[in-house]
């Protein structure tokens, strides 16, 4: 039940052609959009990116249901900030009945709406294009350098994976927890804040606690920290057309940004 | 009470969809389902329980569809033991566990603690041996009866277990497969049991086949000898002391396929003396 | 050679696990370990390198006392798979997880890619190369597992319970596959398990049982057929058969079988000569 509804973390746009890409240029690509996106305070600004993230939804043929699943996640706050921002900015404002419209709120809320919807598409293309084990090898490999500061980002990464594995072993421990107690008649309904913290979690926990257990134990009996690890050859190159679209993306929210 | 499955069809992500399938099964009787991984056991387990809505299709209970608007009433009336069921406890004793139902149901905690009783007798246990203790001090096969009584104590007309078998030792397999004839005995339920293994069948007034998610042979333990070859295909293996009795008369050996428990060692036997002798 | 003298292992919480074993794991054999649950098995796979120290006596791995040797080298000589896939793969994608051991030990990218191949197609895998893991079966899981650490070479390789929740066809075929593998390697193979098909094949056999103390003793170390001989008598021998019950009630009726028929074809074929 909860993993036909809960698609956390699944890769659906395996086959598209975002998945082809090789996941660096994807995870560089995000975050220069979402720098440029955090600095574009001009609604000329925010257009052109808007325009961008646009270009990157239809070319990597994201689903109209998936975007809509995502955005309506964050909807809600969205709302009830803009609603905030619109009643309490002061300066001048139109009076409607006991709320002070201000029109700078208006402007304000806008903005920021418009800003974050920006940046929850530009995540939702990364995880629709992008496998989790692919964004955590991805990251691997762009901040590998870090590992010449001491930061152990081999480690981190091999953490991040692993935790990626638990995800939909978790799901299917709450999905057969409903079904548990489904099939004894007891309906969704009852999902109190205290049946979730003594019936699911601490089952939960526990068996995440084996879980990582015996994870550890087959890390120690594959030799995982006893000496330098071999770095395989990347099985997606970056190649021409990652260097092409870095460069694309640079430039579009560089230009972007200077439009004023 | 009589359950029938019509026409049903549900597709889920991952799963083996169920398509077009068939079932009846009769007022207080035993149905073995067989099938083998990936057949759509637990998906039919959950449609046949009022657990999942078919896409197509209806269940009936007594001849009335359980999601009908009145069909909450119905779908009550059903239970499913889960396979592994013993792995998820919903109380910290045995007494919690059991209860956790007939709790949902009615306040009266007398009447809860009769229920609870009664469930755990019905699965061999006395209330006072088990009650205090934690599911997680007993045994296998001992938890897995527990997770049978916590499914009694709501009072299923219809009651469906998922590979009861399943991981259990010798021991525990015997004092399950008494339990499911103690169950089926007096008639007061009708009982389906999910399986990949024919060994497992034994005492089943009536077994069904299913393959790639629909019913493709019912009858009687002879019957799933006659078409051994539509079991074959669906992944199903006949039991061993079938295999060896078909192969004895194959030939020429005079033993019976389907018998009473010994009749087969002792015609076996009876015939290999003959042999040796001869 | 891996030599138990004299073992005994008791848990921080003074429940004894085993006592007094003594016990030769040779190279290139097939040994298997049997017994019911509590007698011990897994704590003595366990033991056999050096994941646990004996309370008293000493386990040796080619010379080597696991509690003093360094666990690297021990690791190396001995590879551990067990029971419960979804514990041991740690990577997104098969081929990555079969990888992870050899990376582990530092060997030339080119070598962790031969390795990786040819354990790949030495347990059919191949087809399944780049398949995200979480889209596998159980079976296949399992299988993915006892890659990983096949692709270590090890001198041991110790399967605890690894064929208990596959289909007997689907365990026949890893059993096979790691036999030629085993045979390539001039490996030993120690191979926890409760199938009466499972330990025929074995050069010998370790029979665990529980004592009254607590702790798991060895009742018996032979060749399969004698080890047989008593255990299928005993129901609580930990080896399962569903032909057991026919065979017996047979023999109790006067049938002559010899006790290592495994399969309703190999009864059949007895009873016939």
């Amino acid at each position: 039940m909860l993993s036909d509804v809960l698609p956390v973390l699944t890769y659906e746009g395996a086959g598209t052609p975002g998945a082809s890409v090789d996941a660096r240029a994807k995870l560089i690509v995000a975050m220069a959009g979402t720098v440029a996106v955090v600095l574009a305070t001009d609604p000329w600004q925010l257009l052109s990116l808007t325009g961008l993230v646009a270009a990157g939804i239809l070319l990597s043929r994201l689903p109209p249901a998936t975007l809509w699943r995502n955005l309506r996640a964050i909807l809600i706050f969205a709302v009830i900030g803009g609603a905030v921002l619109v009643l309490t900015t002061g300066g001048r404002s139109w009076i409607l009945g006991p709320f002070h419209v201000s029109q700078g709120g208006l402007a304000l809320a806008a903005r920021v709406t418009v800003q974050l919807l920006l940046l929850l598409l530009i995540t939702t293309l990364v995880t629709f294009t992008t496998s989790p084990f692919d964004i955590a090898a991805g990251l691997r490999r762009l901040l590998g350098f870090l590992r010449h500061l001491r930061i152990p980002i081999e480690d981190m990464t091999t953490m991040l994976t692993i935790a990626i594995t638990f995800v939909p072993i978790m799901t299917q421990e709450v999905d057969r927890f409903l079904t548990a107690r489904a099939a004894r008649g007891v309906g969704m309904r009852r999902l109190g804040m205290a049946t979730v913290m003594g019936d699911l979690l601490a089952p939960l926990i526990e068996s995440n606690l084996q879980r990582g257990e015996e994870l550890a134990l087959a890390l120690d009996t594959r030799l995982y920290g006893y000496g330098p690890r071999t770095h395989r050859h990347d099985r997606v190159r970056l190649d021409g057309f990652s260097a092409v679209l870095i460069l694309v993306v640079l430039v579009w929210a560089g230009l972007s940004l200077a439009l004023l | 009470m009589p359950l029938t499955l019509e026409r049903i069809g549900l597709t889920r992500r991952g799963r083996m969809p169920l398509q077009d399938l068939n079932l009846e099964v009769d007022d207080g009787s035993w149905l073995a389902v067989v099938g083998a991984n990936g057949s759509g056991r637990s998906t039919l387990a959950e449609v046949a329980t009022g657990l999942r809505k078919p896409q197509t299709g209806r269940v009936l209970l007594d001849g009335e569809d359980i999601w009908s608007r009145e069909g909450k009433v119905l779908r009550d009336r059903l239970g499913l033991v889960m396979q592994r069921a013993e792995d998820q406890f919903l109380g910290m004793t045995v007494y919690d566990d059991v209860a956790f139902g007939p709790r949902d149901r009615c306040t009266d905690e007398a009447e809860i603690h009769a229920a609870v009783t009664e469930a755990l007798r019905m699965v061999g246990f006395e209330l006072d041996d088990v009650a205090g203790r934690s599911p997680l001090q007993l045994s296998g096969g001992q938890r897995r009866r527990v997770a049978v009584a916590a499914i009694l104590a709501i009072r299923p007309d219809v009651l469906i277990l998922d590979e009861p078998f399943a991981g259990l030792d010798a021991e525990a397999r015997q004092d399950m497969a008494r339990l499911l004839n103690a169950l089926t005995g007096s008639g007061e339920r009708t009982v389906i049991t999910l399986t990949s293994d024919l060994q497992e069948v034994q005492g089943a007034g009536r077994i069904a086949v299913l393959a790639e998610g629909r019913i493709v042979l019912t009858g009687s333990l002879a019957d799933m000898v006659a078409n051994r070859r539509v079991c074959r295909e669906a992944g199903v293996t006949l039991p061993d002391r079938i295999r060896i009795a078909l192969e004895l008369r194959e030939r020429g050996w005079n033993v019976p396929v389907i018998g009473a428990e010994g009749k087969l060692e002792e015609a076996i036997a009876g015939e290999w003396r003959r042999r040796k002798h001869a | 050679m891996i030599r138990l003298r004299q073992v005994g292992f008791e848990y921080p919480n003074r429940t004894a696990a085993l006592s007094d074993v003594n016990l030769d794991i040779e190279p290139g054999r097939l040994t298997a370990i049997i017994g019911p649950n509590g007698s011990g098995k897994s704590t003595l796979a366990r033991l056999l390198l050096g994941l646990l120290i004996p309370s008293t006596g000493t386990v040796e791995v080619e010379g080597l006392d696991t509690s003093t040797a360094d666990p690297a080298v021990l690791r190396r000589l001995v590879g551990l798979a067990w029971q419960n896939p979804d514990n041991q793969l740690v990577c997104g994608v098969v081929e990555d997880d079969v990888a992870f051991g050899p990376e582990n030990l530092g060997l030339p990218a080119h070598e962790v890619d031969d390795r990786v191949d040819f354990v790949l197609e030495i347990l059919n895998l191949s087809d399944l190369r780049f398949r995200s893991i979480q889209t596998l079966t159980l079976a296949q899981k399992q299988v993915v597992a006892v890659a990983g650490v096949m692709a270590l070479r090890p001198r041991y390789l110790v399967l605890d319970e690894v064929t208990s929740r596959l289909d007997p066809a689907a365990a026949q075929d890893l059993l096979a596959s790691v036999g030629r593998w085993a045979r390539q390697y001039d490996a030993g193979v120690v191979m926890v398990t409760h199938r009466l098909t499972e330990i025929l094949p074995a050069d010998a056999v370790c029979r665990l049982e529980p004592t009254q103390a607590g702790g798991g003793r060895v009742a018996a170390f032979a060749k399969p057929d004698e080890v047989l001989r008593e255990a299928r008598h005993d129901p609580d021998s930990g080896l399962e058969s569903p032909l057991f019950d026919i065979v017996l009630t047979l023999e109790d009726l006067g049938v002559d079988l010899p006790p290592n028929v495994a399969t309703p074809e190999e009864v059949v074929e007895a009873l016939c000569h």
